[in-house]
């Protein structure tokens, strides 16, 4: 066989290696996609045995508001009612994104409009640095710093739902922040000419147009935020008081589904009840991230900018 | 050969990752976790042990009479350190677990100091947790309202405090930590703060009250012992290592 049929027939070294290329991406997509199914499988098997095995009713877990879960009330049924978590949750979170939302969008017109140069060298690095620093570090603040201030403002322990709106309120600025200068920078150019050529002053063009525009990617940029505080545990724990009570204000000590979860899961024993609960509080936590997830697509879709 | 470096690099890593499962199985270093109460006394001890015999380590963790008893069920940790008997705990096997009784410790009612009552009978203590005391003037206190600070269910301290103190009441949901030194700071920094600590937490930043008039010091307590904390050590039986 002459050696350019031989070459023409066998594998050429660049052929070859593209095939392990692709077999090593394949492996490593499937290695996460594995993952992220068994985490699924885990916490699903675990947190539906509270209402399979353990026949506990669906709906009063969710509505009813006290956590017990070693405890049996009068009618022999075992205390667990997620509602004062659940709120909590939900309290924290949508608190934290309103309080964060405005100051977000403020920097990020800053940053994209009105001095693009000192927003680069400025608040860029400030964020960056913000997004940076554990959680620990910001519930220690929290606790040493904004404990006390709410206890001397308004009373009380200084422990609740307020405190812990503080704390991730830092937290998830920074997120929401980058989210909305991405969806600022990302408005066409022309959109500005057009508007500024019809006569439009600075603040209109931004105001009635540039903001008009980026409405879907802020709106992404929260949703990530809300995300992000909803599953954040630590830092929230240690300035929410944990205690599983209905939240009457804003300064009463609360709880959330993750700060109840790092506080019981190691206390109890694999199997009992008060341990499927806190995985059903798990299987709580996983489907509502899908929902933000769900969400971000769904505006993402509906918003995108038509060119 | 950009590539193969990077190849490399992930080999390194995973060869990296292989090395420290091994290191891991070679039984020089112990885990003991469990009860903070008990965590000052086993780091006292693990830190002697390690300065007698070189090479050998062990690495102690709070976490809690649960974690203690769970993880040691699970064959996690070598050395699972509880306030509880096995047997008190749901789920425990306890015929699997090896007890060893090696401290007792006494708990005792802390409060913030500025608070300045001295002071309580058992009945008010047990009143005052389960929410029928609600402000400190009801107890010849000043008017500031009562902030109970609990420790996690499952804690040992908080089983041992209910059963002695609470008996039959109901404790009111109320703030929950996950150690004891979190409750001493916090009772430490919260005014009209009322929480319980075993004897090797209480330092100077808390007040301790006396409970019938009688105060919470070791010789008070030891002629009541067997009326409070006790401590027990348990390594399963697969794990038995020391």
């Amino acid at each position: 066989m002459d050696p350019i049929k031989a070459s023409l027939l066998k594998k050429s070294r660049a052929a070859k290696s593209e095939t392990r290329g692709k077999l090593l991406s394949l492996f490593c997509i499937s290695l996460i996609v594995f993952i992220v199914l068994a985490i699924f499988y885990f916490v699903a098997s675990k947190g539906l045995a509270t209402f399979f095995h353990d026949k506990v009713n669906l709906g009063r877990f969710l509505t009813q508001s006290s956590w017990n879960p070693s405890l049996k009330d009068s009618h022999g049924r075992p205390e667990v009612g997620a509602l004062p978590m659940i709120l909590g949750s939900f309290g924290v979170t949508f608190l934290a994104a309103l309080l964060a939302t405005p100051f977000a969008i403020g920097a990020g017109i800053f940053m994209t409009e009105i001095s693009p140069k000192r927003g680069e060298k400025i608040l860029q690095p400030v964020m960056e640095l913000l997004v940076g620093i554990p959680s620990v570090v910001y519930g220690f603040i929290g606790l040493s710093v904004i404990v006390p201030a709410v206890r001397t403002v308004f009373g009380g322990s200084g422990f609740g739902i307020l405190a812990g709106t503080c704390v991730l309120f830092v937290m998830i600025l920074p997120t929401v922040t980058s989210m909305t200068v991405d969806a600022l920078k990302s408005v066409p150019r022309y959109y500005r000419e057009a508007s500024l050529a019809l006569g439009a002053t600075r603040w209109q063009t931004t105001w009635k147009v540039v903001l008009r525009a980026a409405t879907p990617g802020i709106l992404t940029g929260v949703v990530f935020g809300m995300a992000r505080a909803f599953g954040e545990a630590l830092a929230v724990q240690m300035v929410i008081g944990n205690a599983a009570l209905l939240p009457h204000n804003l300064i009463t000590p609360a709880s959330t589904l993750t700060s109840v979860l790092t506080m019981g899961i190691g206390n109890t024993v694999m199997g009992s009840l008060a341990n499927n609960a806190l995985w059903s509080l798990a299987l709580l936590l996983l489907l509502m991230s899908l929902m933000f997830n769900l969400l971000v697509r769904l505006i993402g879709r509906k918003g995108a900018i038509s060119r | 050969m950009r590539k193969r470096g990077v190849i490399g690099f992930l080999v390194a890593c995973s060869l990296m990752l292989l090395a420290g499962c091994q290191s891991k199985q070679n039984g020089q270093s112990v885990t003991a976790v469990g009860s903070s109460a008990l965590q000052p006394l086993i780091e006292a001890l693990a830190e002697e042990y390690s300065a007698q015999h070189s090479g050998q380590f062990i690495n102690v963790q709070g976490g809690g009479s649960g974690t203690g008893l769970s993880q040691i069920q699970e064959g996690a940790v070598q050395m699972g350190n509880s306030d509880l008997f096995a047997e008190e705990k749901a789920g425990i096997k306890a015929d699997q677990l090896v007890d060893h009784k090696v401290a007792v410790v006494g708990i005792t009612p802390v409060v913030n100091k500025q608070l300045g009552v001295k002071n309580l009978t058992l009945t008010q203590l047990a009143q005052i947790f389960s929410g029928e005391i609600t402000n400190w003037k009801q107890v010849g206190g000043p008017n500031q309202a009562v902030v109970i600070i609990n420790r996690a269910q499952g804690s040992g301290t908080r089983t041992t405090f209910e059963q002695w103190v609470m008996k039959k009441r109901k404790t009111k949901p109320a703030q929950e930590q996950d150690s004891t030194g979190m409750v001493r700071s916090i009772v430490a920094n919260t005014p009209g703060a009322i929480s319980y600590l075993a004897f090797s937490y209480v330092d100077k930043t808390v007040a301790t009250l006396k409970l019938d008039g009688i105060a919470p010091t070791d010789a008070t307590w030891l002629r009541m012992l067997g009326q409070f904390g006790r401590m027990n050590m348990f390594i399963q039986r697969a794990n038995q290592l020391v």
